[in-house]
């Protein structure tokens, strides 16, 4: 079960203040961009939401192929 | 695989949903039907590498997609494509070489909506080495019989819900252990970069240490390697040409050297069987390498100008799964 999207762990990758490297190829792109984005944006809570809301999209969908990587990020 | 002009003509009669590569001599003989194709004469087949402006190379869509759609992209409908691809499914891309689309799409695929919750595939259309300068790179609509030397060109295509599309890279290239690299403008051409805090002409870079620009550069996207592969160094006018966009806040590294690609690709391979859907690899690959009339594994398809794995990548194999889910 994917954790919830209130889970400030979210906010953690995100930011990069969690690292890990993905075996999973989109993972690691997207992952990759947000990270590189929020920096961009620091500050700007909207933006974040925003991101936070596309990553926990992404990983809602391919959770099924992403078990180890979520395991790795939230135990 | 690999086919005559009168063979594919007999599958796209057959109503068979197509994605083709092959000179543009060869897919200009075809009828209209649904189909979609880029230039290209060079190919890995079963046999090995292969030069050919007579046969095509041809992947059919999986006997599993329950629908498939055709539809040509211009430079202001390419963010579009993710929203039109299927919920379940995949989209195969095709963009002609050196077009204001294929650097469009380089530079803001990664920002388009939805972009990595849809799999999208695909390759840069070229042309013969020996023809530079004096053709263009091509796409084809099968569908319409448009030809053009700039739209995109993408056939999206539906699976079951028991199927998964899945798309996975084989890059034999990771980041060496010189120095880290950063660019402070994004774009396709560089002129200065900053290395150890200080701003340095790139070319001067590249030629004073004698680096070998048939390595890329490589940035690790949190634990995918990226390669940006260089063109030209012009140490007149201090510039360097790319084959992909460099972006600012991102940390390159000239690669380690690679000894033997055929023996090193061959170890890099999955563990198990890939039954790849389509696959496709990199003109520079092919040439640096000389894998003409060598064997790449089980793992065949056209030699790209650029291959595309959601975004634009360079000197990566790259290659479509269909699998079942759970």
């Amino acid at each position: 079960m994917i954790a919830s999207k209130l889970d400030p762990r979210w906010e953690k990758l995100v930011k990069g203040e969690t690292q890990h490297q993905f075996k999973n190829l989109p993972a690691g792109l997207l992952i990759s961009r947000v990270q590189r984005q929020v920096k961009k944006d620091a500050g700007d809570l909207k933006a974040l939401q925003a991101v936070v809301d596309e990553v926990y999209a992404f990983f809602s969908k391919y959770e099924s192929i992403l078990t180890d990587d979520l395991q790795a990020i939230f135990g | 695989m690999l086919s005559d002009i009168a063979g594919t003509g007999r599958l796209i009669a057959a109503g068979k949903a197509l994605f083709l590569a092959g000179d543009e001599t060869a897919l200009a003989r075809l009828p209209k039907g649904r189909w979609i194709g880029g230039t290209i004469p060079y190919f890995m087949d079963a046999a090995g590498g292969i030069t050919t402006r007579e046969r095509i190379f041809v992947t059919e869509i999986p006997a599993s997609a329950t629908g498939v759609e055709i539809r040509s992209y211009g430079e202001d409908s390419l963010p579009r494509i993710p929203a039109d691809a299927p919920e379940n499914g995949f989209s195969l891309l095709i963009l002609p070489a050196n077009s204001p689309e294929h650097l469009s799409y380089a530079r803001n695929a990664p920002s388009y909506p939805q972009i990595f919750l849809k799999p999208v595939i695909g390759w840069i259309a070229g042309m013969h080495l020996g023809d530079i300068g004096k053709t263009s790179a091509k796409t084809f609509n099968g569908l319409t019989g448009e030809v053009s030397e700039h739209k995109a060109v993408v056939m999206h295509a539906s699976l079951p819900a028991a199927k998964m599309a899945s798309i996975a890279i084989v890059n034999l290239f990771s980041q060496g252990t010189g120095d880290s690299i950063r660019f402070p403008e994004e774009g396709f051409s560089v002129r200065d970069c900053m290395i150890g805090g200080k701003t340095l002409n790139f070319a001067e870079y590249l030629l004073s240490n004698k680096i070998d620009t048939r390595l890329p550069l490589v940035a690790d996207y949190s634990g995918t390697m990226v390669n940006v592969s260089f063109q030209a160094v012009d140490e007149k006018a201090g510039t360097v040409a790319l084959y992909a966009p460099v972006f600012q806040d991102v940390e390159y590294r000239i690669a380690k050297p690679v000894k033997n690609y055929v023996k090193e690709f061959t170890a890099k391979l999955p563990a198990g069987s890939v039954n790849p859907v389509f696959s496709c690899n990199c003109i520079l690959n092919y040439v640096y390498c000389e894998l003409e009339g060598k064997k790449t594994g089980s793992i065949v398809g056209p030699i790209t100008f650029g291959e595309i794995a959601y975004q634009l990548l360079n000197q990566t194999l790259t290659y479509l799964e269909v699998k079942d889910v759970g």
